[in-house]
Formats: C-alpha cells, structure tokens, sequence
C-alpha cells in the first residue's frame, strides 16, 4: 500500500481559502491607487504610488494566493505534512496582510514608523512561512522534481525577503547607509524570477499535466529550471556586486529559460487531450505569451533599445506581473479552488456513513461556472490591454485601472460563490441521516 | 478461493472524474471482492479519502501515462491476497 497523508494531517479549506479570498482585495486596492493617482502613478518605477502599487500586487495579490496555495497543495498534491496549518496559516495570513498595508501605507506616506511596522510583520509572517513550509519539504517522503523545485523557489523568496527587508530597514531609519538601486535591481529580479516564476513553473508540473491532460514536461526541465533560475540569479549578483549594473549574460540566460519554459508550454497545450477549451487554458495561453513579451523587452531594454527611466521601460514588468503572473494564478485558481471544494467534500461525506453512495458532491465544472470565470477573464485581458497601451498613451490609465477593479471585483465573486457553495453542500450532508 | 475483480478504465477522463467514479465503485464491493482501476495519473489526494473509508490499495505505475490502482476492503484477506506470478513456463 502507497503511504498516504491521514485526513487529520491535511488543512481544512480554510487555510488556503483565507489567502485565496483576501487576494483580489488586494488587487483591487492596487487598482483604486491608480485610479486615484493617475498616470503619475507610473512616470518611473521609482513613484511613491508605484512602489505602493507593486507591493500590494506582488504581495497582497501574487504572494497571498502562492502562500495559500502551498499551504494546501503540498499535502495534497506532493504528499508532504505541514505542521499546524490552521494555527500557522492563520497567523501568516494576517501577518502578511498587516506588513503589506504598513508597507504601502509608508511607500505613500513616507513614515518611517509605517516602514518600521512594515518590516517587522513581514519578516516575521513570510519567516514564519519558510519556517513552516520549508520543514515540511525537507521532511517530504518522496525527493520528487517537485519538491525539489519547491524548495528552490521557497530559497528565492528567502533571498528576496532580505534584499526587502534591508531596503525597508534603510526607509525606517535612515541613518542607515543603503545601496538602494543595485539593491532594489537584486530584490526585483530575485522576487519576479527566483520566487514568483519558479514557482510558478514548479507548479505547472503538475497542474498543466493533471488539468489540460498534456503530456508531462520532460524530466530535465522540472530537474533543472528552478535551479537553474537561482543560479544565474546568484551569477547576476556576483557580476553586479563586482561590477554595476552587472553582466548582461546572466539576464540573457534567464530570458531565454523563460522562453524555453513558455515556448514548450504552449506547444504542450498544443498535445492536451481534452478537446474542450476553458478559461484555465486561455489564461495558461496569455501567461505564456506575456512571458514570452516580457522576456524579449527585458533583453531590449538592457541593450539600450529603450530608454531607461521612462515609462515604456515599465512595459517588461507589467507582462511580467499582470500579463504573465496573474493571468497564470487566475487560471490556476478556477482549476485548484474547484478541485479543493470537491476534495473537502468527500472528507465530509467520508465522515458520514448516511451520505456516503447517496450524495456525491458536484462536478468541478459547477463550483464556479465557466460564464462567469470566462467573463472574468474578458476583464483580465481588457484591463491588461488597456494598461499596456496606457505606458504609451497615459490618459489610458484610468480606464485601465477601473477594468482591473471590475476584473478583481469579479475573480473575487467567482470565490466567493465557490466558498458558499461549499458551506451549502457542507450543510446538505450533515443533514443526511 | 481467488479474488474477484471489478474492472474500471478511467484514463483520459477530465478531473474529478475518475476519482469520482472510483470512490462510487468502491462502496459496492463486497466481501472477497476488488476493484481494479486503470488511471492517468498517480491519485495521489484519493488515499486519504480511501483511508477514510477504511479501504486498503496498491499502485502501480504500467507506463508513464497509466497506473494500475487495486482497492479492496481493508481487513479482506481473499481480495487483499497478492496476484501469483505470471507462468511463463
């Protein structure tokens, strides 16, 4: 018999859900301050609202539902415990929400004491996450490509935590003598490339296969990608502490293993066995596409193609968050929070003997009906659309803001009704006597 | 006496079909009874629920895109009893 993880040992929906649910908020507050400040917002990365505006994106949106995610998919899809997880999920949830509001709060406001607040309630929150989550992958039963690859990216969030958390301590005291600009450079590539596309890959190992029903990714990509990510980040460091702004080799290896990892996504999306198309697979595709764009500029931009310091030069990094990272997180959460809510409901009807071979709980497809998620999806790209050509013509900035606060506004419907559903279903079979 | 078998394909169904079916199947084996399921992928979220329901398995991997699933009641020694090897003679 294969070893199992006992029901005991897995988080209740709540874990993951709480990070899922809080996520669009986020991204919704992200898109109110642009909608606030305009297309001053994004004049250069260097704004105070533009600041404010990538943390409560990167952080408050991709990294709460990244965080989420493992909390849950590590027992469940990898087969690895997590130690405590209502009580740790719990605490990293509301350690990671308070550090990333103080932390827009000073990007906006300039207080020391907000950056003070800020560094200390996400140290300790994403500590606390690496601490909790890191155990368990060094614990896993199994040394799959996944696990291995998890551990990586989890190394890459450890490394960008503390470029952060340097950078932070040089905006709360600022006696303190801080290289901003390379640093901020290494924060960047570190937290986009080293945590957020690693792990993204890692997890498209399992769920491009196991969802779209493609062929699995070859073993040395899912051997190799995560690591190979980190290592072109530490050669990227090195070149550029001897010597800023740094080796363009490394940024040019890391562009094309993006591709690689795109390029064969797409063909492999290709090779699906479902002939039915949803918007998991139209997400999946626009991610890919955007990584692709993302990329490609990237390498313009450091050859002097663009100018640096101008707001085109924000178009590399906007495919990258909002064209690639969030069209690939949206997607995946209209396939994990489906499957999650089928899962927990027969741990439910598992519990009662009555419901079990009377009550069957319904199909994926019906927990967040694809009308709406398609919709939403409509929203996403319209809203991306719209920003894109806003770097170029700013007086579309506004509207784009607003599309993207009718696209949070809806990501966040579409959980909500899944969580209600839930909680009905819930209900149904307890009544079964 | 050797076990008898349920035989159950349900590779190339979408997710979470073929969980699904094999959790219905499964309640209605009956003494000295198993069901053999022919899967995609490795289940890996289904052992707990099958733990649950105080069901026992064995996997095993045939080709890359199909694993051999063998679920019994736990506790019956008839449909828990390991295949004999093959006669090649």
């Amino acid at each position: 018999m294969s070893t199992a993880l006992s029901l005991e040992q897995a988080p209740p929906l709540s874990v993951p859900l709480r990070f899922f649910l809080t996520a669009p908020l986020f991204g919704a507050a992200s898109a109110v301050l642009l909608l606030w400040v305009g297309p001053e917002a994004l004049q250069s990365r260097w704004t105070p609202a533009a600041l404010a505006l990538t943390h409560l994106f990167a952080l408050g949106a991709l990294t709460m539902v990244m965080c989420g995610a493992l909390f849950q998919m590590l027992p469940v899809l990898v087969g690895v415990k997590v130690t405590r997880p209502r009580l740790w999920g719990g605490i990293c949830h509301v350690l990671l929400v308070l550090g990333t509001l103080s932390l827009a709060a000073g990007f906006l406001t300039a207080a020391p004491a907000s950056f003070r607040l800020a560094v200390i309630l996400l140290a300790a929150g994403l500590g606390l996450f690496l601490v909790v989550i890191g155990t368990g992958l060094l614990r896993a039963p199994r040394l799959q490509d996944s696990v291995r690859g998890m551990r990586w990216a989890c190394g890459g969030l450890a490394v960008t935590l503390g470029f952060g958390i340097t950078l932070t301590l040089g905006h709360g005291w600022e006696s303190l003598p801080i290289l901003r600009v390379p640093l901020t450079d290494l924060h960047l590539s570190w937290g986009l490339l080293g945590w957020v596309a690693a792990l993204i890959a890692v997890v498209s190992w399992q769920v491009i296969p196991m969802f779209q029903m493609t062929p699995e990714y070859p073993p040395v990509l899912r051997r190799w990608l995560a690591a190979g990510v980190l290592v072109l980040l530490v050669w990227f460091g090195i070149s550029a502490a001897v010597n800023w702004p740094g080796s363009t080799w490394p940024l040019a290896g890391l562009a094309l293993l993006l591709i690689a990892f795109a390029g064969l996504t797409l063909w492999l999306l290709t090779r699906r066995r479902r002939t039915v198309g949803d918007t998991n697979l139209s997400y999946w595709r626009l991610g890919m596409v955007a990584l692709i764009a993302a990329a490609l500029l990237a390498i313009a931009g450091r050859l002097g193609m663009m100018v640096p310091g101008s707001r085109l030069a924000l178009a590399p990094a906007v495919l990258f968050l909002a064209g690639f990272a969030l069209s690939v997180v949206s997607g995946m959460l209209y396939k994990i929070v489906p499957f999650l809510v089928w899962l927990h409901l027969q741990q439910r009807i598992g519990e009662n003997p009555a419901a079990r071979g009377s009550i069957a709980p319904p199909n994926m497809r019906a927990v967040i009906r694809e009308p709406r998620a398609r919709a939403q999806w409509w929203l996403h790209t319209a809203a991306l659309t719209l920003l894109l050509a806003g770097l170029v013509f700013p007086i579309l900035l506004r509207p784009a803001a607003l599309l993207w606060l009718a696209s949070f506004a809806m990501l966040g419907y579409n959980l909500v009704t899944a969580a209600r559903l839930y909680r009905r279903e819930c209900a149904r079979i307890a009544a079964c006597t | 006496m050797p076990p008898q078998e349920v035989r159950l394909d349900v590779r190339g169904l979408e997710p979470c079909e073929p969980m699904d079916r094999i959790l219905q199947r499964i309640e209605e084996l009956g003494a000295g009874e198993r069901l053999r399921a022919l899967i995609s992928r490795e289940p890996v979220p289904l052992y707990p629920l099958l733990e649950q329901r105080q069901f026992a398995w064995r996997v095993a991997r045939l080709e890359p895109a199909c694993c051999e699933l063998l679920i019994w009641r736990a506790g019956d020694p008839v449909a828990g009893a390991v295949d004999p090897a093959p006669d090649t003679r």
